[in-house]
């Protein structure tokens, strides 16, 4: 699609938002169309960058694209189709308005890096390697503690209905340790959705009991 | 290359400091490697969803999310996004090398809808995909999530005009989750009892039939059916409503307890079947043109509820 096409067609769903009641289903269906132009256009983000001159990094850029993409769908009443294109109207905004607005929102955040530089953000790689530097015992580690010595008795009684052997403190254990729900099974000839059914049962029942103990 | 030839809205936003800041608190909570990717990418899913959401307008609650609960973290596999009065959405995160979204069995019940979101290699930006009323698979193949507006549709329930069904008007085209009878899996196709002078007989299936499979509470889907037959050629006349649930591929029996109910448009009960250890229920009555109606299945606490006119 040319550039001339992608400018005419979201003048035309701004405008057409423009007509519809606040809070409609059809205004959400025109702003997602909105977005979905608006956030795909290569040239709005070409634009973007370039203006932005990546001088402080990628956290301001997401930040104020985040604000902009909210403000534009918030305020599209105030799109001025004999002023501007949307192109042109969401540069302006990005430029003289969210990139301000992102900085001094972020300086709190960036504030603490002794050597200046923002701290370098996580990415998939990271995650594919990463030991965290968590803080030991961490919450998790004291949850398995807590599960395992079950003070009251209470998680080694619970079981599956016919299954003594198949307590709650085991598939605890279980899923504490990723065990997937499909080798759960096989391991304990326990048909999935009796398994689901059961855990989500008593886990919704517990969870308060566990968050209560993780915050002491 | 062209764009004309996406077909789905893709909305691709920007991962903030701020959703960075907030999946890195909760990874800190973990220590095992597969945890704390999951927990990390769980979390950014369910950000980005609700930051598409604000823009367009929609509240969340998101504060009540049960992933935000560090046992349910490291517990479950979830990734929940409440939305104000409506039920929860299940955000699940896609990393580019993958074709399919996996969506773990743990994660479907209690959930109005599914979310597929992508995340880009440096977890800078994140594309949202589609939406799924419900998953019946635990991995759902990326090219099988239905376009972003159908979550809003969801959102803003509206009676089905079911006289667009009759009229073949909707030919192959979903509408809110319901589907042509032939693209649905289910063990054996559906006979229907149709209950005629006080005998009941076999017949064969009404002239219009679609279905919808549904999750509640924490089982496997379930499949709802309806069925709409005129009970004469001529164009005024009344309309025949056949309306069952079986079970899907995964499951032997209904859910015991599962309550079928019909209602009138206000909204009390003058039909109902519950289930009792079989693998379907169904009730049948008719109506006229013009008509309103519900079906609304409960399942103890919780309840799914559609309208529809004739």
């Amino acid at each position: 699609m040319v550039m001339d096409d992608i400018d005419s067609r979201m003048k035309q769903l701004a405008l057409t938002a423009q007509g519809q009641p606040v809070g409609s289903l059809e205004r959400q269906i025109t702003l997602t169309r909105l977005l979905g132009l608006l956030t795909q256009s290569r040239q709005i983000s070409r634009l973007i960058r370039k203006s932005e001159q990546s001088q402080s990094g990628g956290e301001v850029y997401a930040e104020a694209l985040q604000r902009l993409y909210v403000y534009i769908c918030e305020n599209i009443d105030k799109f001025n189709s004999e002023r501007a294109t949307v192109t042109h109207w969401a540069l302006f905004l990005f430029n003289h308005r969210f990139i301000n607005q992102a900085k001094q929102h972020l300086s709190p955040l960036t504030a603490p890096s002794i050597t200046g530089v923002p701290a370098r953000r996580i990415t998939l790689a990271d995650l594919e390697q990463c030991s965290a530097e968590v803080n030991e015992p961490s919450p998790s580690t004291r949850l398995r503690e807590y599960i395992e010595a079950d003070a009251d008795g209470h998680l080694r009684a619970c079981h599956i209905q016919d299954h003594p052997e198949v307590t709650l403190q085991l598939l605890l254990l279980r899923r504490l340790d990723d065990k997937a729900w499909r080798n759960i099974s096989e391991e304990l000839g326990i048909k999935l959705p009796t398994l689901h059914g059961f855990y989500r049962r008593q886990l919704r029942r517990l969870t308060p009991q566990f968050e209560a103990y993780l915050s002491l | 290359m062209s764009h004309s030839t996406i077909k789905h809205t893709q909305i691709i936003l920007p991962l903030t400091a701020g959703m960075h800041q907030m999946a890195e608190q909760f990874y800190r909570y973990h220590s095992s490697p597969e945890k704390i990717r999951q927990v990390y990418l769980n979390t950014l899913a369910v950000l980005v969803v609700d930051s598409y959401l604000e823009a367009i307008g929609i509240e969340t609650n998101m504060e009540a999310s049960e992933s935000w609960q560090v046992s349910t973290q490291a517990l479950s596999d979830v990734a929940e996004l409440p939305i104000l009065n409506r039920g929860s959405l299940e955000c699940r995160p896609v990393v580019p090398s993958e074709q399919q979204c996996y969506v773990p069995m743990e994660s479907w019940g209690g959930r109005i809808g599914f979310v597929a979101v992508q995340m880009d290699q440096n977890l800078e930006e994140a594309t949202i995909l589609g939406f799924l009323p419900s998953v019946d698979a635990e991995t759902v193949p990326l090219d099988q999530w239905q376009p972003i507006e159908e979550l809003l549709h969801h959102l803003h329930p509206r009676p089905i005009q079911l006289m667009r069904w009759l009229e073949k008007k909707i030919g192959k085209q979903v509408e809110m989750g319901w589907q042509a009878i032939e693209d649905l899996r289910f063990p054996s196709q559906p006979t229907w009892q149709f209950r005629t002078r006080g005998q009941s007989v076999d017949v064969a299936r009404p002239v219009i039939s679609r279905g919808k499979p549904l999750t509640l509470a924490s089982y496997p889907p379930v499949l709802l059916i309806l069925g709409l037959a005129k009970t004469q050629e001529d164009k005024e006349s009344d309309i025949d409503i056949w309306v069952k649930v079986c079970v899907s591929e995964t499951m032997d029996s209904l859910p015991a307890g599962l309550e079928l109910q019909v209602l009138d448009p206000a909204g009390m009960a003058v039909m109902n079947a519950q289930a009792r250890e079989t693998a379907s229920m169904e009730v049948n009555f008719s109506g006229t043109i013009g008509e309103t109606f519900g079906i609304q299945l409960v399942l103890g606490e919780q309840r799914w509820l559609e309208t529809f006119v004739l």
